[in-house]
């Protein structure tokens, strides 16, 4: 089963949100982005003028990346690779960055937009040994019954209780139900003790079985593969 | 300091403050506007308009005294965001506070949402 349907860097899918940058010959700015960082020829990037100029505005963002690494002092231990890579994961999120996610309590006026935050609930759940994140959804608690009367801005989830939908591949020797949990308690930690986010539910899909060597799609025979399509739980906090 | 130059300069106290907080590692660079207008997307093309490019945004509040201040920061890794959030407030508070000595002080009547844009 294929993972990030929603072609979101990382798996989140955001419908409700506006498009995302287009050039002139119809591509996705990101998309280009991607496609060009996978290295393999792509024949339209090659000729089209609009592409190459969005490439060339990356190169040049890589390049004061690159600058700015060469001017950190030597002494701090960055993983300078790993640095420049998260740096341009900010753009990324820039680019996409979903829907804007409350913090805190009611009364605050703190917020994290929705790409950030999942990326935080992914690496948590990966955390587990043999399990992959997927996409990753972030909505607002539709029991909860405590918010203000009035509307929140477009692209802005009203002030409350998150509820989380996340896919994961999982190993065979896992117990579906229990990774599930496991999942879910990781998350849920992981909204409180990194973010602050208050979490009212934690959806948990299983979306596909990996092999001993982390392959996905042909892991297991097919009484696994139906168990894994039954095991999408739901757990409901306090 | 003109009632024009106020917003501006009162962004510049805000900067300032929220870059000093522990655990923020920068504003939100814009980065996505600057290569919106490189790539000729033109200004605003794909957002929702509220976000513009910079990281701090100082507007007077329409038909009231006081301030609407709007601030997206990208925090360090190994920070609470919601601490975070909370300092980044805190610190806008007493920035503006310490920029009007001797007057009523903005931060009475300031409205101060902060928003994390991302993890480094």
């Amino acid at each position: 089963m294929a993972m990030n349907e929603g072609g979101a860097p990382g798996g989140t899918s955001y419908e409700d949100v506006p498009e995302d940058e287009v050039l002139s010959c119809g591509r996705e700015l990101a998309q280009v982005w991607e496609q060009a960082e996978t290295g393999e020829p792509d024949p339209h990037t090659a000729g089209c003028p609009h592409c190459a100029e969005a490439l060339r505005a990356l190169r040049s963002l890589e390049a004061v990346v690159a600058r700015a690494r060469d001017d950190e002092p030597q002494e701090r231990p960055w993983d300078t690779a790993a640095l420049a890579g998260r740096v341009m994961d900010v753009v990324r999120l820039e680019l996409r960055p979903g829907r804007t996610l409350p913090l805190g309590e009611a009364d605050e006026d703190a917020w994290i937009v929705e790409a950030a935050a999942a990326r935080t609930f992914r690496a948590a759940v990966e955390s587990l040994p043999g399990v992959r994140a997927g996409s990753c959804r972030i909505e607002a608690d539709p029991q909860d019954t405590g918010r203000p009367a009035s509307a929140p801005p477009v692209g802005w989830l009203p002030r409350g209780p998150a509820r989380v939908r996340i896919e994961v591949q999982v190993g065979l020797s896992w117990n579906l139900q229990l990774v599930a949990d496991e999942v879910r308690a990781r998350i849920v930690a992981a909204a409180d003790r990194e973010l602050g986010m208050r979490v009212a539910a934690v959806d948990v899909v299983i979306a596909d079985l990996l092999d001993d060597a982390g392959n996905a799609g042909n892991a297991g025979n097919a009484e696994n593969a139906e168990n894994a399509e039954n095991a999408d739980t739901e757990g409901r906090q306090g | 300091m003109t009632e024009q130059q106020a917003p501006r300069a009162l962004a510049d106290v805000v900067g300032t403050a929220v870059l000093a907080t522990p655990g923020v590692a920068f504003l939100r660079p814009g980065l996505a506007e600057l290569l919106r207008s490189s790539v000729g997307l033109g200004a605003g093309r794909g957002t929702s308009g509220a976000a513009g490019a910079s990281g701090v945004r100082v507007e007077r509040r329409k038909g009231a005294q006081g301030l609407d201040i709007e601030v997206y920061v990208v925090l360090s890794r190994g920070h609470r965001a919601l601490d975070v959030t909370r300092a980044v407030r805190s610190a806008v508070v007493a920035a503006l506070e310490e920029s009007t000595p001797g007057s009523t002080p903005r931060s009475a009547s300031a409205r101060v949402k902060v928003t994390v844009t991302g993890v480094v």
